[in-house]
């Protein structure tokens, strides 16, 4: 089947079955790399994007329900300055180890800023936020740092991207 | 992946005349997508995919009189954030706030939930000491009836749905009783992110120091999620003395049928049930003397 969708902005048009993974079609269909695979299931995030402004997992996502959806990937948020901020505290924290996860938890991470502006978060809701990624190598307490640094920023994340 | 035949129908009239035309054939009907795409490569391979998450009759939450309906399409996110849910139906919120993660509520279906039959869904034991009706859409007889949400599952992951049948709503009624205690736990291998090894929902009033009702349901402990009535029965109308308490826990541990699996074993859970019973009447007793 044939489906049109826009990815990061851009309109494209791709071939692929009813059960092809949105996963597979972002990195090998169009090469947008940066969203990575880790279990295939669902469990660590990896794979997370923005469906329709909402958080996602690609792996999890059939290529069916893709007829004009919008989807954002990490690929179409570097230019941002949101995610520059992100990156850097990333960095100052030691949130970033091996990295496979880490395009997971910055798309978390921009969920969560973009829900919680003006709100105050606490420990268990940035818990809960990142329920849905897993990192083998920091334990955690890296990223968690880095994230209460950037709850503290004031931090603009536009309520739609490329809308 | 292989070429499999699929349909996107955008009303319940297009689904019946969808499944009129491919009659004979394995339907797999498909919502959220989220248990059926980990498992993608096992789907039978002459099976014809309808996809019902486009049909709008089947999405939403409305407040009637009396109930509440909630479309089998929902999004668990929707049911959390809803100020209807929140305000009306707080045990489902405490339990779909232990399900999965934002990701994964963002595309879950309630009726995916309920429609998988897991002794395990997460769902299903709040649904059932609400004592929810589930209302069904039989693209055979071209009908819609309504049943209790108990008489839905047959055994671990087996549904009592005829073959292209859907869950269109779920219905839940509302207590007229002010007051209501309401308490969801579940045991996993971890707090975030797991599968239920055992779980408890429970509704109930107290008043003047005694139980008047109490409604309770045991996850991941039987084949079907059902009621414990035995442990119902036998508090009802009694004061929550320690006696008491270990009385029914020890009910409890008799009216469940567990069974050992990959997750956890039957004496593992026999006492996890025991203890969520504890821990929910203890906390009933503490909520009593806010
Ligand atoms: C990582 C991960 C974590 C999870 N965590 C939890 C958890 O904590 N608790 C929990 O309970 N579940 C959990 N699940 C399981 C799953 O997310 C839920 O069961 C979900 O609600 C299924 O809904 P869906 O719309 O995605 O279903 P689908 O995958 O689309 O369908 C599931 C089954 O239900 C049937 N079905 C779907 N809709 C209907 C309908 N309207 N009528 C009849 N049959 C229907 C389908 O044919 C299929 O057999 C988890 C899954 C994953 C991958
Ligand atoms: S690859 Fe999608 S959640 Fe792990
Ligand atoms: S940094 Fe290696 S998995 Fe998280």
């Amino acid at each position: 089947m044939n489906i049109d969708l826009t990815v990061n902005g851009k309109p494209v048009s791709v071939e692929a079955e009813p059960l092809d993974r949105l996963l597979d079609i972002l990195r090998d269909k169009l090469e947008l790399t940066g969203t990575k695979e880790g279990c295939g299931e669902g469990e660590c995030g990896a794979c997370t994007v923005f469906m329709n402004n909402k958080l996602v997992n690609s792996c999890l996502v059939p290529a069916m329900h893709l007829h004009d959806a919008n989807v954002v990937t990490i690929d179409g948020l570097r230019e941002f300055d949101f995610f520059k901020l992100i990156t850097k505290a990333y960095e100052e924290n030691g949130a970033v180890q091996c990295g496979f996860c880490t395009p997971g938890f910055v798309m978390s991470t921009i969920d969560l800023l973009r829900n919680s502006s003006g709100k105050s978060v606490g420990d268990e809701e940035i818990k809960d936020a990142f329920a849905g990624n897993i990192c083998r190598c920091t334990g955690y307490d890296k990223i968690i740092k880095a994230v209460r640094q950037l709850l503290t920023m004031d931090i603009k994340v536009p309520e739609r991207f490329y809308e | 992946m292989n070429s499999m035949q699929y349909y996107s129908p955008n009303t319940l009239d297009e689904y019946q005349k969808i499944y009129s035309n491919i009659t004979g054939k394995n339907i797999l009907v498909f919502a959220g997508g989220t248990d059926l795409m980990v498992g993608r490569h096992e789907l039978p391979q002459d099976a014809v995919i309808i996809d019902i998450s486009g049909i709008a009759e089947l999405k939403g939450i409305e407040k009637k009189e009396d109930k509440i309906v909630v479309g089998s399409c929902t999004a668990l996110n929707e049911l959390l954030y809803s100020h209807q849910i929140q305000n009306n139906i707080p045990i489902l919120i405490k339990a779909i706030k232990t399900m999965a993660s934002e990701q994964i509520r963002n595309r879950a279906t309630i009726g995916g939930n309920i429609g998988n039959a897991s002794p395990a869904g997460d769902t299903i034991t709040p649904l059932v000491v609400l004592e929810a009706r589930i209302e069904i859409f039989s693209p055979e007889s071209n009908e819609i009836r309504t049943i209790p949400i108990e008489a839905l599952f047959r055994g671990p992951c087996a549904s009592t749905l005829q073959n292209g049948e859907i869950i269109t709503k779920i219905i839940i009624p509302l207590r007229k009783d002010k007051g209501i205690f309401c308490y969801f736990r579940k045991i996993g291998q971890r707090n975030a992110m797991t599968i239920t090894k055992a779980s408890l929902s429970a509704i109930a009033k107290y008043s003047s120091s005694k139980i008047e009702w109490i409604k309770l349901a045991s996850g991941s402990v039987s084949p079907v999620v059902k009621r414990m009535s035995i442990t119902e029965e036998f508090l009802k109308g009694k004061e929550l003395t320690t006696a008491v308490i270990n009385e029914a826990k020890e009910i409890i541990a008799r009216e469940i049928s567990p069974i050992t699996d990959i997750r956890s074993t039957k004496a593992f859970r026999v006492l996890i049930t025991k203890n969520l019973l504890g821990d929910c009447l203890y906390y009933l007793i503490r909520q009593q003397n806010i």
